[in-house]
C-alpha cells in the first residue's frame, strides 16, 4: 500500500535525520521547472493513493488503531513536505491552495478516524465515514484538475 | 446480528469508552469537592454575588479539556456542595463548548473569523445560560443546598452519612466513597440511558440529514443544526474536522457555529442525567435558551460572513496548528479507557439494580397497604 511512498521525508519533517531544505533538494532533484511541477502532481497522487487506503480501512471495521494512527500520521508528514516544497517554488509553479487545503482537510479527517477506537480496531461513525468519502472525492476531482491543467 | 443493530453496539461502545475515563476523573473530583468544597473559602468565591464567580467559572470550564458527558458529575458536586446553579450551568456548558485544544483545531481548518466568533460564542453563551438558570432555575421557594446532602436528590439508596472527620485521608475516603458509591451509580444509570437513545439516534439518523440540514442558511435549517446538534453526541475536536469538511463544500458558517456549540455543549445523556439529578425545570431552560442563543449567535454570524465567505489559510500553518491542538488534547489509552467503560457500565449495572429494588419496595408497600385499605 505504501509503494512510491518514501518515509524520509517523514524522518525529515519530525527533524530526526537532515532537514526540510536537504530533503527539498533531493525531492524536487529532476532538472527544469516542469518537471518539478509534476514531481509535486506525483507526490499529491501518492498522498492521494495512501489516504484512499486509510478510508477503505477505515470503513471495513476491523482497520488495527495502531497502524491506522502511524499512516495517518505520514500522510500528515508526507504532505507537510509536499507543501513546504511547494513554498518555495516560484508562484506560477505552485500547487493550487484549494488542492492544498482540501488535503490539510482530510489530514484531519484522518486523525479524527484514528482516534476512533473501539477496542483495538477502528470503527468510525457513519457521518465522519461520510465526510471520509466525500472529503476523499473532493480530492480526486481537484487531482484530475491538476492533471488535466498540467497536460 | 443486523448491521445496523452492530453499528448501534459500536456506537454505544464508542461514546462510553471516549467519555469513561473523564467521567470517572470528575466522579473522583466531584467526591472530593463534595467533601472539602463546603468548608472551604473557594465556595464563597464561587457563591459571592455579582459576575466574578459567573465568570471564573466560565474561564476554569474553557481550560479543561472535558466533554459534555465528562462534566456531569462535576457540576452535580458542586451543585450539592452548594455552589449557585448560574455558576454551575455556567461551568457545566462552558467546559464542553470551548478548550485549547478546540480553538486551535478551529483556527487551523475553520479560519480565523468563524474562530472568533466560536471563541466570543464559546464564552457569552455559557454566561448567558448561568444568568437563565440563576432566574429561573431554581424551582420557586427553593435554593441550591447549603449544605451537602447525604444523597443526590432522592436517587440514592445507599444511606451513606458524610464522616465528620478532621483528618484529611478519612475525608479523602469519605469523598470518594460518596463519589462512586451514591454519585456515580444515579449518574452511570441515567447516563447509560441517554447513551442508548444517543447510539439509536446516530445509527439510524440517515447521515444525509446533517449534510444536507448544515447546507442552509434558512432559519428552519438553522433550528434543525440546533437540534440535531444538542441530540448527537458531538465532541469539539473531533467534529471540528466534520465541520470544516462541510464549510469547505458550502455549508452557511452560521450553521456551522450552531451545530458546533449546541451539539458540544449538550446530549442525550448530559441531558437525561441533569433532567433527574439536578431538576426538570432547570434542563428543559437550559437546552431551550441553548438552542435559542445559538441560533441568534447563527443568523448574526451569517449577517456577518455572507455572502462570498472564504476564510484565507496558509496549509503548512494550518497543518502546524493541526498539530498543536492536537498535542493540547489528552489522549487517554486504550486499556486505560477501556477499565474505565467497564467501570462505568459496573456503576450502572449498580444504579440499574438499586432503582429496581426500589421499585420493588414501593410496589410491595402499595400492595401492602392496599391490602389493608380493602381486607374489610
Amino acid at each position: 500500500m505504501l509503494a512510491g511512498l518514501s518515509w524520509q521525508p517523514v524522518v525529515a519533517a519530525q527533524g530526526e535525520v537532515g532537514t526540510a531544505t536537504e530533503v527539498q533538494t533531493e525531492s524536487s532533484g529532476e532538472p527544469g521547472s516542469l518537471n518539478r511541477a509534476a514531481g509535486g502532481l506525483e507526490r499529491l497522487e501518492n498522498l492521494h493513493l495512501l489516504s484512499e487506503a486509510l478510508v477503505d480501512r477505515a470503513s471495513s471495521g476491523s482497520a488495527p488503531a495502531h497502524e491506522f494512527r502511524i499512516e495517518a500520521r505520514m500522510y500528515r508528514e508526507l504532505l507537510r513536505q509536499v507543501m513546504l516544497d511547494n513554498r518555495d517554488r516560484a508562484i506560477g509553479e505552485q500547487m493550487p491552495q484549494p488542492m492544498l487545503l482540501d488535503m490539510v482537510r482530510m489530514s484531519a479527517l484522518l486523525h479524527s478516524a484514528a482516534e476512533c477506537k473501539t477496542g483495538r480496531v477502528i470503527v468510525c461513525p457513519t457521518d465522519l465515514m461520510q465526510q471520509l468519502r466525500s472529503q476523499q472525492s473532493r480530492v480526486a476531482q481537484g487531482l484530475e484538475m491538476l492533471r488535466m491543467m498540467s497536460r | 446480528m443486523s448491521i445496523a443493530w452492530q453499528q448501534f453496539a459500536a456506537t454505544v461502545w464508542q461514546i462510553f469508552s471516549e467519555s469513561a475515563f473523564w467521567v470517572i476523573a470528575s466522579l473522583i473530583i466531584g467526591g472530593l469537592v463534595r467533601e472539602f468544597l463546603p468548608s472551604s473559602r473557594f465556595r464563597e468565591l464561587l457563591n459571592r454575588r455579582g459576575q466574578g464567580a459567573m465568570l471564573g467559572a466560565i474561564l476554569f470550564g474553557a481550560l479543561l479539556p472535558i466533554c459534555s458527558c465528562g462534566v456531569i458529575p462535576l457540576a452535580i458536586s458542586l451543585y450539592r456542595s452548594g455552589v449557585r446553579l448560574g455558576p454551575v450551568m455556567a461551568f457545566a456548558a462552558a467546559t464542553p463548548i470551548i478548550n485549547p485544544a478546540a480553538v486551535f483545531l478551529s483556527l487551523a481548518l475553520l479560519g480565523p473569523q468563524i474562530t472568533v466568533a466560536y471563541v466570543i460564542l464559546g464564552l457569552t453563551l455559557p454566561y448567558l445560560l448561568g444568568i437563565v438558570a440563576e432566574r429561573w432555575g431554581a424551582p420557586a421557594g427553593t435554593a441550591a443546598p447549603t449544605t451537602a446532602p447525604d444523597c443526590c436528590g432522592g436517587d440514592c439508596e445507599s444511606g451513606l452519612s458524610p464522616v465528620p472527620a478532621d483528618r484529611a485521608m478519612t475525608r479523602i475516603a469519605a469523598g470518594l466513597r460518596w463519589g462512586f458509591a451514591d454519585l456515580g451509580p444515579t449518574i452511570a444509570f441515567y447516563m447509560t440511558l441517554g447513551v442508548l437513545l444517543a447510539g439509536l439516534i446516530a445509527v439510524f439518523l440517515p447521515p444525509s440529514w446533517v449534510d444536507s440540514y448544515l447546507r442552509e442558511s434558512s432559519g428552519t435549517a438553522l433550528l434543525a443544526a440546533g437540534v440535531l446538534g444538542a441530540s448527537i453526541y458531538v465532541c469539539a475536536v473531533a467534529h471540528i474536522p466534520l465541520v470544516a469538511s462541510l464549510l469547505a463544500t458550502g455549508a452557511a458558517p452560521g450553521i456551522s457555529i450552531v451545530f458546533l456549540v449546541t451539539g458540544t455543549a449538550t446530549n442525550l445523556p448530559e441531558l437525561v442525567a441533569l433532567y433527574n439529578t439536578i431538576g426538570k425545570r432547570i434542563v428543559v431552560l437550559y437546552a431551550v435558551s441553548l438552542i435559542v442563543g445559538a441560533m441568534l449567535a447563527g443568523v448574526a454570524v451569517n449577517a456577518w460572513l455572507l455572502p462570498g465567505f472564504e476564510p484565507v489559510f496558509d496549509p503548512v500553518r494550518s497543518l502546524d496548528l493541526l498539530d498543536t491542538g492536537e498535542r493540547l488534547q489528552p489522549t487517554v489509552g486504550v486499556a486505560l479507557g477501556q477499565a474505565s467503560a467497564f467501570g462505568l457500565i459496573a456503576l450502572a449495572v449498580i444504579g440499574s439494580w438499586r432503582r429496581g429494588a426500589a421499585w420493588l419496595r414501593r410496589r410491595a408497600v402499595a400492595d401492602s397497604s392496599g391490602d389493608g385499605c380493602c381486607s374489610g
